[in-house]
C-alpha cells in the first residue's frame, strides 16, 4: 500500500464511521463506555505527567530566567507553554500511547478471531459498532482531560514556585493573568480536539486493517501509536498556524 | 448497575473537567475575586492600554483590581472592586500608571482626597508611561540627528583647533594685561599708604576716630549756632559802629 492509497484508505475509513447514519440511542452506552475508558482511566497517568510537567518547566523557566526578567514573567512563561502547548501535545501523546494501541490491539483481535466478520453477519455495521465510540468517547475525553493537564500543571508549579523558588502565588498568578489571551487557553483546547480524532482514527483504522494472526496485532498498535504520534506534531504545527500564525 | 456507575464517573469526569475549565477562565483573566469588594466607577478619557485584572494602588498598596471596561460615549466606564475597608472620598485623584517601560504593566493609582463624602461616579487620568508618544519623539530626534551633518566631522581636529586658539588668545590677554598692571601696582601701594594714614596713628585718623574730638567740634559747633542765634537778636552787643 503506498502514502496515497494509505491516504485515501485512511479517509474512506474516517468518513465512513463518523458519517453512517448512526442513533445516538443505540450508540450511547458504547460511547459512555469508551469515555471511562479513555477519560477517567488516563487520568491517573495524565495527572502525573502533567504535575512533573508542571515541576520542570518552573524550574527550567528560573534557571534561565531569574535575574535577568521579573519574577513575574516566570508565571507568565508557564502558564502560556502549559496552556499553548504541553497540556496539550503531552496528554495527546500520552492518550495516544494509552489508548490508540488499545484501540488497535482490540479491534485486531476481533479481526482475527472474525468477531468482526460475526458482527456483518449478524447485520450490525462494525465501523458503527467499534469505531464510531471510540472516535466520539476520544473526542470527548481528550479535551476534558487536557483541561485537568493542564490545571495540574500550573498548580503544581505556582506551588513548587512559592515553596522552593520564593516567587510568592501572588506574583506567579499575576504573571498567568497578565499576559493572558483567550485564544491562547481556546487555542491549546482546540488543537485537543483534533488530536482526539488522529487519536481515535488511527487507533481503529490500524485494528481494522489486520490480516493474519497475533503479530499483525501487535504490529497494527504499533503503527497506530507511531502514526497517531506522528499526526499529531503535524497537526499540532498546522493547528499553531492557524490560530497563532 | 456497574453500568450507571460508570455513567456516574463519566458525568462527574465531564462535570469536574468543566468547573476546572470555568475556574481557570476566571483566573486567568483575572475575574476570580475571593476579596469583600465593592465597585467603583472611574471614567477615562484614555486607559491606555489598561486590562481587565490590572491591580488598584491605594498608597502603594494592592486594593484591588479593575474589573470591567467599556465604552461609555466618548469616555472609557471602568469598574474597579475595592475592597471594603477602603472608602474613596469625592476629591480622590485616580491616575492610570505604569510600573515599567515595557507598557504591559498598568495599575490605577488612588491617591486618597480628604473629603468625607463619596461620589457616584469618579473621573480618572491618564499619568501613563506613554512608549508610543516616547517612540514618536525619538522618531523625531534621530530626524534631527540625520539631518545634523558636518564637513569633516573628526573630533580630534576640532579639538587641536580649539587648542590652539585658546593659546593664541591667553598669549594675547597676557600682554593685555602686562601694562594695567604695573599701573595697579602703583595704585596698590598708594592705597596702602592712606590705609597707614586713616587707620588711627595720624591726624586725619584721630580726626576720624576720635570721639573726644567729635564731642569737641560738636560742641562747638552748638557753641557757634548760639553764638549766631544771639548776634541776629542782639546785634548791638557785638556790632557797635559808631561814626561819631
Amino acid at each position: 500500500m503506498n502514502l496515497f492509497s494509505l491516504i485515501g484508505d485512511f479517509a474512506t475509513f474516517f468518513f465512513r464511521s463518523l458519517f453512517i447514519p448512526w442513533k445516538f440511542r443505540t450508540s450511547k452506552d458504547r460511547i459512555l463506555e469508551q469515555v471511562y475508558n479513555i477519560g477517567i482511566g488516563s487520568l491517573p497517568i495524565i495527572i502525573i505527567i502533567a504535575a512533573f510537567t508542571g515541576l520542570v518547566s518552573t524550574v527550567q523557566a528560573t534557571y534561565q530566567m531569574i535575574g535577568t526578567v521579573p519574577r513575574y514573567i516566570i508565571g507568565t512563561t508557564v502558564g502560556r507553554m502549559v496552556l499553548i502547548e504541553l497540556g496539550p501535545i503531552l496528554t495527546a501523546l500520552m492518550v495516544s500511547g494509552r489508548c490508540a494501541s488499545s484501540m488497535a490491539a482490540e479491534i485486531g483481535t476481533m479481526r482475527v478471531t472474525e468477531q468482526i466478520d460475526a458482527l456483518e453477519i449478524m447485520a450490525i455495521d462494525p465501523y458503527r459498532f467499534l469505531s464510531l465510540p471510540r472516535i466520539v468517547g476520544t473526542f470527548i475525553s481528550l479535551p476534558v482531560l487536557t483541561i485537568f493537564a493542564e490545571f495540574v500543571a500550573l498548580a503544581f508549579g505556582a506551588v513548587y514556585a512559592h515553596y522552593f523558588l520564593n516567587i510568592p502565588f501572588s506574583v506567579f498568578s499575576y504573571g498567568i493573568i497578565h499576559f493572558f489571551s483567550m485564544r491562547d487557553f481556546l487555542g491549546g483546547l482546540v488543537k485537543s480536539l483534533f488530536f482526539s480524532i488522529v487519536i481515535g482514527a488511527s487507533g481503529c483504522y490500524f485494528g481494522f486493517l489486520v490480516k493474519g494472526g497475533a503479530k499483525e496485532v501487535g504490529r497494527a498498535a504499533t503503527y497506530a501509536v507511531v502514526s497517531s504520534s506522528i499526526l499529531i506534531l503535524v497537526l499540532d504545527f498546522l493547528v499553531a498556524v492557524l490560530i497563532f500564525g | 448497575m456497574v453500568k450507571d456507575l460508570k455513567a456516574t464517573f463519566v458525568g462527574i469526569f465531564i462535570i469536574v473537567g468543566v468547573i476546572i475549565f470555568v475556574v481557570l477562565y476566571t483566573w486567568f483573566s483575572g475575574r476570580l475575586g475571593l476579596r469583600n469588594t465593592y465597585d467603583l466607577v472611574v471614567m477615562f478619557d484614555d486607559v491606555v492600554g489598561l486590562r481587565i485584572g490590572d491591580p488598584v494602588m491605594v498608597y502603594g498598596m494592592e486594593k484591588g483590581k479593575v474589573k470591567d471596561m467599556k465604552i461609555d460615549q466618548n469616555k472609557i466606564k471602568s469598574i474597579l472592586a475595592i475592597d471594603r475597608n477602603i472608602m474613596i472620598p469625592e476629591d480622590s485623584k485616580i491616575s492610570i500608571k505604569s510600573i515599567s517601560m515595557l507598557g504591559a504593566d498598568r495599575y490605577v493609582k488612588i491617591e486618597l482626597g480628604s473629603s468625607d463624602k463619596t461620589a457616584s461616579v469618579y473621573h480618572g487620568s491618564t499619568g501613563g508611561f506613554d512608549l508610543e508618544a516616547l517612540g514618536n519623539q525619538l522618531d523625531s530626534l534621530m530626524l534631527v540627528v540625520k539631518n545634523f551633518k558636518l564637513g569633516d566631522f573628526d573630533l580630534n581636529k576640532i579639538a587641536s583647533k580649539l587648542t590652539r586658539d585658546m593659546n593664541r588668545s591667553l598669549k594675547t590677554l597676557t600682554k593685555a594685561i602686562k601694562g594695567p598692571s604695573e599701573k595697579i601696582e602703583h595704585l596698590a601701594i598708594r592705597l596702602d599708604s592712606l590705609t597707614t594714614l586713616l587707620s588711627g596713628d595720624g591726624t586725619v585718623g584721630k580726626l576720624m576716630k576720635s570721639d573726644e574730638l567729635y564731642e569737641e567740634v560738636r560742641q562747638t559747633n552748638q557753641a557757634l549756632k548760639s553764638l549766631v542765634e544771639d548776634i541776629k537778636e542782639n546785634p548791638d552787643r557785638y556790632i557797635n559802629i559808631k561814626v561819631f
